[in-house]
């Protein structure tokens, strides 16, 4: 491995920073870049289920944050929904949020804190014990209003006794009030309708977009329907790059209208955004205080319209053309897993599992009439002879 | 299989034992023969991975951690699983990183260093805080995350990442810009890079912070290099600005570097921030007024005194 300076130099990269800030500067100017007030904006405040309490539709994700008063402006702002996690740079996002804790005194109580740890088969119930009163040390807090298991992507993952006995005697302590859960993988689906079912969960915690899985509305109307509240995140639906400087050229936010979009379902209880500085509170607030707009609508459209064919969504359309009775939805979730996930053994078992003739080994060869069936135009013979490759070592 | 995210197939080569230094690099990144061979620590095998990431991929591994890494100038990464026997519940999770540059490596690695954290004699640095352990050297920084803190895998979540750095041919020293910082007073390991917006403000770009403590008081320290002096001057304006809005204005500053204004902010303490040449120099927290200015005066001594490159 080269490690000599060829990359950048401690000159390089101070100035790739002043250059960063020397365009926001000429094409904002200086007055947007500092935060503006606030006090024409009315944040929207949303019940989070049938936990009682009522969340700020546009929430604080604090990873990378750095700036105790970041914390203290959003508040301002009427942001007074936290989104954390033990996880979150090793603990150092709670600890930043806590020293915001330590100087708000009594606005504390204005909070709705969620923080939240990994959870795995095999946790003992003092392992989720230390993970809660680690992350209220952090916290300057006595108390969390949300501890959330982070990162699931199985329903499997909901099986483990240790986290509901942890939780309950955390909560009979008075450090935790209601039990979570966050994922963003692809198939969360599953995960979400497995919580739902199981009952003891009061809180999801998910992606949702304009562009992907088409059952996502039912799956929160059918959680807001059983008092169950949902916080979602991931609203950019890829954020990629290109597409979104072009369609931000007509001086749109491509950032606000997802957010705005997220909100016209009454069953989202709040967006969680990152912020990690003072102008994005301002441009967040404000989405939470408008109404989307046809031209926002319209922009969305489009850029969904450009990721048309760019990813599966599940939907299992396509399996009722295969004349192998490849089960397509299973495949390209467990390959999502290989590749994305980090659950390469898993994935591969569960694909072995699959009966023969629903594995894709017979895709190479195939006319592939499920192509012209996809309802999105995906290629989707390539993707699973990719598929089988990668879950069979083909 | 995607340009994004390239999934290498040498699980089998490593469980045999073409480890480190025996596998050819794949995409010309060579993180891969930085890994141990499964071959080489008895009872372990390859349970997860390889899998690559460049930068276009790492948002779906990441998720919102990603722009961190991207900021601090990654290039690629290799994520692995070790297994302990056939235990799902046994297993080592390592990922590797091509930061671009040891400045990266090091951004990298103080940004999620805990405090609190056991030192290792890893490379350039190296520490374990429970389950987790990293390390960085040259340009490559280490991550490491154990299932449990079952004795058996935190050893071998140690003797994986030692073996990593060892792999590594890179140096092992700081980056020369933390030498600017004052020495008195200065915490441990407290040095961090940002590498954007600065104290969280888009005017201000990537900088370096550090805390400093003395008696019972804690304070931070922190400067900023912008592209020329209106940079400055509109960054100097927009922290007015921000103070006049946020916080209080306190007495001008005009005996330190190019003058500025010192403040009270309601997040961050009392405070105070100049300018000098193309940079922004401030410090902030509960340390007496007249530490706070003496820092501020050594540091912008320092930054003067400093080699240009």
């Amino acid at each position: 491995m080269a490690t000599n300076g060829s990359g950048i130099d401690r000159r390089k990269f101070l100035k790739l920073g002043a250059a960063t800030s020397g365009l926001a500067i000429g094409g904002c100017g200086r007055v947007d870049d500092v935060m503006a007030d606030v006090s024409d904006l009315e944040m929207q405040f949303r019940p989070l289920g049938g936990t009682g309490l009522k969340v700020s539709a546009v929430s604080f994700g604090s990873y990378g944050f750095d700036n105790p008063a970041l914390l203290s402006a959003a508040l301002d702002a009427g942001m007074t929904t936290i989104c954390t996690s033990g996880s979150y740079q090793n603990g150092r996002a709670e600890e930043t949020i806590g020293k915001a804790i330590g100087t708000i005194g009594g606005r504390r109580d204005e909070l709705v804190l969620f923080t939240g740890a990994v959870v795995r088969a095999g946790a003992s119930k003092q392992s989720v014990l230390g993970s809660i009163d680690a992350s209220l040390r952090r916290l300057q807090t006595d108390r969390v209003e949300i501890f959330r298991i982070t990162g699931v992507s199985s329903p499997d993952e909901l099986a483990v006794d240790a986290l509901y006995e942890a939780f309950e005697e955390a909560k009979a302590a008075g450090k935790v009030s209601h039990l979570g859960l966050s994922g963003h993988h692809g198939g969360m689906q599953d995960v979400l309708n497995a919580a739902i079912d199981d009952g003891r969960y009061e809180v999801l915690f998910t992606k949702y977009d304009f562009a992907s899985y088409p059952d996502q509305d039912e799956i929160l109307k059918r959680a807001s329907g059983n008092g169950i509240g949902t916080l979602v995140f991931k609203t950019g639906a890829g954020n990629r790059e290109k597409e979104i400087k072009d369609l931000e050229a007509s001086g749109l936010s491509y950032k606000q209208a997802t957010i705005k979009w997220a909100l016209t379902n009454p069953n989202v209880a709040s967006v969680c955004v990152k912020i990690t500085n003072f102008s994005q509170i301002r441009e967040y607030a404000e989405a939470a205080s408008t109404k989307i707009t046809e031209p926002e609508v319209a922009m969305l459209r489009t850029y969904a319209e450009q990721m048309y064919d760019k990813y599966c969504r599940f939907c299992s359309t396509c399996e009722a053309s295969c004349p192998h009775e490849v089960a397509v939805a299973d495949v390209m979730r467990y390959a999502m897993y290989f590749k994305y996930y980090g659950r390469e053994k898993d994935s591969m078992e569960r694909y072995g599992e699959l009966p023969r003739e629903c594995q894709a080994a017979t895709c190479d060869d195939c006319s592939a009439p499920c192509e012209s069936a996809c309802p999105f135009g995906r290629q989707v013979k390539d993707e699973l002879v990719e598929a089988h490759r990668l879950l069979s070592f083909a | 299989m995607t340009n994004r995210l390239k999934c290498v197939f040498v699980v089998a080569l490593l469980a045999i034992g073409c480890g480190a230094g025996e596998e050819p690099s794949v995409d010309g990144t060579g993180l891969v023969d930085l890994l141990p061979a499964a071959s080489s620590m008895d009872g372990w095998q390859i349970a997860g991975g390889l899998t690559e990431y460049d930068s276009e991929g790492l948002f779906e591994y990441l998720n919102g951690g990603a722009p961190l890494y991207l900021d601090f100038g990654f290039q690629g990464m290799v994520h692995v699983r070790y297994q302990l026997g056939d235990d799902p519940l046994a297993s080592v999770t390592l990922d590797v990183y091509d930061m671009g540059s040891d400045l990266g490596a090091f951004g990298l690695y103080r940004s999620g260093r805990p405090p609190g954290a056991e030192v290792r004699r890893w490379g350039a640095e190296g520490y374990r805080s429970g389950t987790v352990a990293a390390a960085w050297k040259g340009s490559v920084s280490i991550q490491a995350q154990a299932d449990d803190e079952q004795p058996k895998l935190i050893e071998a979540m140690e003797a994986l990442v030692a073996r990593v750095v060892d792999s590594v041919d890179g140096g092992t020293s700081l980056p020369q810009i933390i030498d600017v910082l004052p020495s008195e007073g200065l915490v441990l390991t407290s040095e961090r890079l940002v590498a954007k917006d600065l104290m969280s403000h888009t005017f201000l770009p990537g900088g370096v912070l550090a805390s400093y403590r003395v008696a019972d008081d804690e304070g931070t320290l922190f400067f900023s290099e912008l592209a020329g002096e209106p940079a400055v001057t509109e960054a100097m304006a927009g922290l007015r600005d921000h103070q006049e809005q946020w916080g209080e204005i306190g007495e001008d500053i005009d005996s330190i570097g190019d003058g500025g204004f010192s403040f009270a902010d309601p997040g961050l303490g009392s405070g105070a921030v100049v300018s000098t040449g193309s940079y922004v120099v401030g410090v902030h927290g509960d340390l007496p007024s007249d530490v706070q200015m003496n820092l501020l005066a050594q540091l912008v001594d320092n930054l003067a005194a400093a080699p240009t490159e």
